[in-house]
């Protein structure tokens, strides 16, 4: 059987899972029931796709809210080894450490990748329910501006690989999940606070914050973004590989 | 220990701290023979666990070597591990999920046949629990399913920490019956650890006594039980115990004046009614006469208390 196959079925009954059900349903619901109660408020003017203005607030609500989110979920994978006492068991098993890690960091970034998927499914979902429920929102006459949608996820992902990675670094490390999810807010607290500092892209748990307000012609620099997140994302990837394969005791 | 055995676990002046200050283990020499069921005995602390890790890889040495199953650990290939059943402490059991699943996880890792994972679960009597929870489970139904987790691979040796903690009589006698019969029909060589000499004195071949990290004895079970014999004496009481005693002495026995009565280091059965007649036959009138057997926990505790 495939490592990947276990890690899914270590995955069975959990929070986790749950989570990344509700937690992808939570801002598109609130949304829904905002632009359903309030319709008035959102009602666009003529030649005006409603769309963007609605995809800004899920875009902006990813950046808050489903941040706290991944932190739990990855918290919670890490958790089901911490509460079963079970990494002394598998490090005494014929298997590779770095098998064991790279199993748990693609199931955590498969779970993510979901969540983001559901989190976007939910989204459009609503907003075509909004369109057949208040027609005069506007979401029936336009199209769904994919191209935005995939342009900003492709973004933000990026911006969040660093901080899965070190998050999942400190996760394995620490064996409560309480120190290990304040460890992460603690992080996002900084990046909040620091948002506007000159030198922010070099903050992991601040990049996702620059993605605020996200126009499909934004002004970050793209390039150079892309580059510190791809140095980030090897720095840490090896880092904690090392430390697992080569430091972490059961 | 005997040098023509095959050595399955053999450790060679191993020492380890968790810091430099505070060495945890002191140049242990372990010699666990193919086929052996190796009772690793020591009060709470006393470093077994941490002989274990050590053993599994899970800590390194800091000073020594560790062969097993003729590799050297250090350096070991991930197949030595696919040989060695372990059970370190409580079970390590996922309890949001089956017994069963359970099992197929770690099948799984192993690359092990479904028909195994059955296979064991009807040895350790889990097949009619196998879909509920594990969270469901008793003390004694977890540490069975612990068991079967290391039985899995059908290995060679079997490393069990502590695996009657918390078990009730049944329990108890259920797991030894088990393990005497891995070891008895399919060779397996077991070691277990325990602070209870009671709990696995019926069960194993071999002891190894450890104490604050210090090996204090290693070898058969009989061999203890000798000891133990050693340490027996006939406690007698007479209305003229120094008369009693100079006769006793001459006659080359060993004896002791003790608190209330004299002691005679007890040698074998036919000891006692040849006192009696030698005492009766000088006069000396005899009050009480008693066999006083050293128990093996009594000369467990006396290795210790040593220490």
């Amino acid at each position: 059987m495939h490592l990947l196959d276990i890690e899914l079925i270590k995955l069975k009954n959990t929070f986790a899972l749950w989570l990344t059900f509700v937690g992808a349903l939570f801002l598109p619901l609130l949304l829904f029931t905002t632009y359903l109660f309030e319709a008035q408020e959102f009602i666009p003017a003529t030649q005006i796709n409603p769309w963007y203005d609605y995809l800004l607030r899920t875009f902006n609500g990813c950046c808050f809210f489903s941040l706290g989110f991944i932190l739990l979920i990855i918290g919670l994978i890490l958790n089901i080894e911490h509460k079963a006492n079970s990494w002394k068991h598998l490090f005494t098993m014929p298997v590779r450490k770095g098998r064991l890690y790279r199993a748990k960091i693609t199931i955590i970034f498969l779970v993510i990748m979901v969540f983001f998927l559901l989190y976007f499914v939910f989204a459009i979902a609503s907003g075509r329910l909004l369109g057949m429920i208040k027609p005069p929102l506007g979401f029936r006459q336009y199209k769904v501006p994919y191209d935005y949608i995939f342009r900003f996820l492709f973004d933000f992902f990026v911006s969040i690989i660093p901080m899965i990675i070190i998050q999942y670094w400190i996760s394995f490390r620490m064996k409560n999940l309480i120190t290990s999810l304040g460890m992460g807010l603690f992080g996002l607290l900084m990046g909040l606070l620091l948002k506007n500092w000159d030198h922010i892209i070099y903050l992991p748990y601040a990049t996702p914050f620059q993605m605020l307000n996200y126009k499909e012609t934004d002004v970050l620099n793209r390039q150079h973004f892309y580059f510190v997140n791809a140095g980030y994302s090897l720095l840490f990837i090896v880092l904690s590989y090392k430390d697992f394969t080569k430091r972490f005791r059961a | 220990m005997q040098n023509n055995e095959e050595l399955i676990i053999e450790t060679n002046q191993l020492s380890f701290g968790f810091s430099k200050d505070k060495t945890v283990l002191h140049d242990i020499n372990l010699q666990i023979p193919r086929g052996a069921i190796y009772g690793f005995l020591g009060p709470n602390g006393a470093g077994k666990t941490t002989t274990i890790r050590l053993l599994l890889s899970l800590l390194k040495p800091d000073h020594g070597s560790i062969t097993v199953l003729g590799e050297s650990v250090r350096s070991a290939s991930v197949n030595l591990f696919s040989r060695i059943g372990a059970l370190i402490e409580t079970p390590s059991l996922y309890e949001h999920l089956t017994g069963l699943d359970n099992l197929q996880i770690t099948a799984g890792i192993r690359d092990i046949h479904k028909s195994r994972v059955l296979e064991v679960l009807e040895i350790v009597q889990l097949s009619r629990d196998a879909h509920r929870h594990v969270k469901n489970y008793s003390l004694g139904m977890k540490q069975r399913l612990g068991l079967a987790l290391a039985l899995l691979s059908s290995p060679d040796l079997l490393i069990l920490d502590e695996p009657t903690n918390g078990l009730d009589p049944n329990g108890i006698i259920e797991i030894r019956k088990l393990l005497l019969h891995l070891s008895r029909d399919q060779g397996v060589t077991i070691l277990v650890s325990s602070h209870l000499l009671s709990e696995i004195e019926k069960l194993v071949t071999h002891i190894g006594i450890l104490d604050q990290g210090k090996l204090l004895f290693q070898g058969l079970l009989k061999h203890l039980q000798a000891i133990s014999q050693e340490q027996s004496v006939i406690e007698i009481d007479t209305d003229q115990n120094s008369l009693a005693m100079e006769i006793l002495l001459g006659n080359k026995l060993v004896v002791n004046m003790g608190k209330e009565f004299l002691e005679v280091k007890y040698l074998d059965r036919y000891q006692v009614s040849a006192i009696i007649g030698l005492l009766t036959k000088a006069g000396v009138a005899i009050y009480r006469i008693q066999l006083v057997e050293s128990s093996l926990e009594q000369t467990f505790l006396s290795f210790i208390n040593k220490n």
